[in-house]
């Protein structure tokens, strides 16, 4: 299980840099990004070195912030690798929220990020466990990449 | 607990017959001291003797707002100038301010019935009361300030602003009573975070709040942040500031002193008197101000006079809160709604705080409102899908009890401006 921070945020200027000099003010870094938006609001997704550091910086700053349990599974790094893995977890009835990739120095493998619905987790930690193309990462691990 | 049982508990008839008794002795000095009012009353075919008691009160003429602006700054005072010894006057955010000036009197009165309020509200001598209502000419800071002293209280004579000085002296001189607006009472909660001090840091048992329209579920919001009682409290400046009516323990509706004040709810369009239990507009009659006597004083305020006994054991009558100022309603499509209702109704949905403003545009013929408001702090968000379902529950909810259809735009919080006097709510680009 991994802990990504989820960021609300109005889409006006300003506003992520507000977000990012928190962070950067606490010497907290920033492993990976994405933001999903609307015309008028956006959702920061952020998995940083040191998630509670970080919460408490950004609260005290009354960003709106939350904890949001995601995970992160390294899958090899060639074609249709991603698709093998979708195709598992549709096979046993798991649908994917949403997922981004996360940065890895090593050629060999990719890093996924993903959530799916609370009710189902330890499913998904029984069906990786005999997937051979596919390994779930802790949040030690996933910094260490 | 009364500060001045005889009067706040006195019979009805005797009540009314003092009223009656002060209602004509103010006619006959506004004839004779008031140019303006014996114009008036001669218009009507009235001189002084023809009003013998409160069944005449609907041959008075009404007096407006603008009757105050159009004869500034004296031209409504009674008493000679050397006779006043103090002046407020409202903002006046366009044009003259309305200037109020009190005699010696007026000034003993008014403490009089601002040490009952505080009364009323759980205040007693042994109180520290904590006056955040800014000092100046605005009526709210001198006006507590001489009730609290009347009644013997420690007053901390603070004024509005500087909210962590606020929170200090609220923790080191064991602060048991706040006084300002509501909007500050829940600024000062949500800053005690920001400040490092906990609710268990301070003595603080109720707070006495006015000076703008709040909602049952904004008390609900002040009572269980700050761990207090939030007692609503009435006035205008026109009429003398704070104090005029007070909610007692019972937080059911405000008593007005009525031996003081003359009460009537009319018809703001036909003008008309309307029964106990009916919404209308509150009009005031001063009956013992000297500086500037009041005759029929159309406050502008909805509420209506309630017809039951008070189980606190005063007799003065209770009006219902206050939804808002006639100026403040807003027209979205024939719908006639006041900001506080559209507080109570977000409030009630858990997920935003009653930081809010709103935005009334107009887009042809048809009034448009935007309803822009903080999101609360605790609220899960990881997708836009969960702000999309916050969005439609409360845009649901609004149309569900007030029937109308607005734009809604959640805000992070902490964005909105925090006012330390009285919250800028609604702002009217309507340019009508």
């Amino acid at each position: 299980m991994i802990e990504q921070l989820s960021i609300f945020m109005q889409n006006k200027e300003g506003h992520l840099s507000k977000v990012l000099r928190i962070l950067s003010e606490d010497d907290i870094n920033i492993q990976s990004l994405t933001i999903s938006e609307t015309g008028e609001y956006g959702i920061m997704r952020l998995i940083v070195s040191e998630t509670e550091k970080a919460m408490t910086a950004l609260k005290s700053n009354r960003v709106l912030c939350n904890i949001t349990p995601v995970f992160a599974v390294s899958i090899p790094n060639r074609p249709g690798a991603m698709l093998q893995f979708v195709d598992l977890l549709s096979s046993k009835d798991l649908s994917i929220e949403y997922a981004y990739s996360y940065p890895s120095t090593n050629d060999a493998i990719s890093v996924i990020v993903f959530k799916i619905d609370r009710k189902k987790w330890t499913n998904v930690e029984e069906i990786l466990q005999n997937f051979e193309n596919a390994s779930l990462l802790d949040q030690e691990s996933l910094l260490k990449l | 607990m009364y500060w001045n049982k005889p009067y706040e508990c006195m019979p009805r008839e005797q009540l009314e017959q003092l009223q009656s008794k002060r209602l004509v002795k103010l006619v006959e000095r506004l004839y004779h001291n008031v140019p303006f009012y014996r114009t008036k009353l001669q218009e009507r075919g009235l001189d002084p003797h023809h009003i013998k008691g409160l069944e005449d009160l609907n041959r008075l003429p009404f007096t407006r707002k603008t009757d105050l602006r159009d004869n500034y700054p004296y031209g409504l005072f009674a008493e000679p100038i050397n006779n006043i010894v103090r002046i407020h006057a409202s903002s006046g955010t366009t044009g003259k301010p309305t200037v109020v000036g009190y005699t010696r009197n007026d000034l003993n009165n008014w403490s009089e019935i601002a040490a009952r309020c505080l009364m009323a509200a759980s205040a007693t001598k042994n109180s520290m009361i904590q006056n955040a209502y800014g000092y100046g000419l605005f009526t709210g800071g001198l006006g507590i300030h001489g009730g609290a002293e009347k009644l013997g209280a420690s007053i901390i004579p603070v004024s509005s602003g500087n909210t962590e000085k606020q929170l200090m002296l609220m923790k080191d001189f064991h602060t048991t009573h706040i006084t300002c607006t509501p909007s500050y009472a829940l600024y000062l909660a949500e800053s005690l975070k920001t400040y490092g001090i906990a609710i268990s840091d301070l003595q603080l048992k109720a707070g006495i709040f006015g000076a703008e329209p709040w909602s049952e579920k904004m008390r609900e919001e002040i009572e269980k942040r700050l761990h207090i009682k939030a007692y609503d409290i009435y006035g205008l400046s026109e009429i003398c500031g704070p104090g005029v009516g007070i909610e007692c323990v019972e937080q059911k509706g405000m008593h007005i002193w009525e031996d003081q004040f003359l009460m009537e709810i009319i018809d703001p369009v036909t003008e008309e008197s309307l029964p106990l239990n009916t919404m209308g507009e509150l009009v005031i009659t001063t009956l013992t101000k000297e500086g500037i006597p009041l005759l029929r004083y159309r406050t502008g305020d909805r509420t209506m006079i309630m017809d039951e006994l008070c189980p606190c054991g005063r007799t003065h009558r209770k009006i219902q809160r206050l939804v808002g100022r006639t100026d403040d309603m807003i027209i979205v499509r024939g719908v006639n709604v006041f900001p506080t209702q559209i507080e109570s109704v977000l409030i009630s949905t858990g997920h935003v705080t009653a930081n809010y403003q709103l935005i009334v545009k107009r887009e042809g013929i048809l009034d448009k409102l935007e309803v822009r408001v903080e999101l609360n702090e605790d609220q899960a968000i990881d997708s836009l899908e969960d702000l999309n379902a916050i969005e439609r529950k409360i845009l649901q909810k609004i149309h569900g009890v007030l029937g109308i259809q607005v734009k809604l735009t959640l805000l992070e919080p902490g964005t909105l401006q925090r006012s330390e006097g009285k919250a800028q709510r609604l702002i009217d680009l309507r340019n009508i």
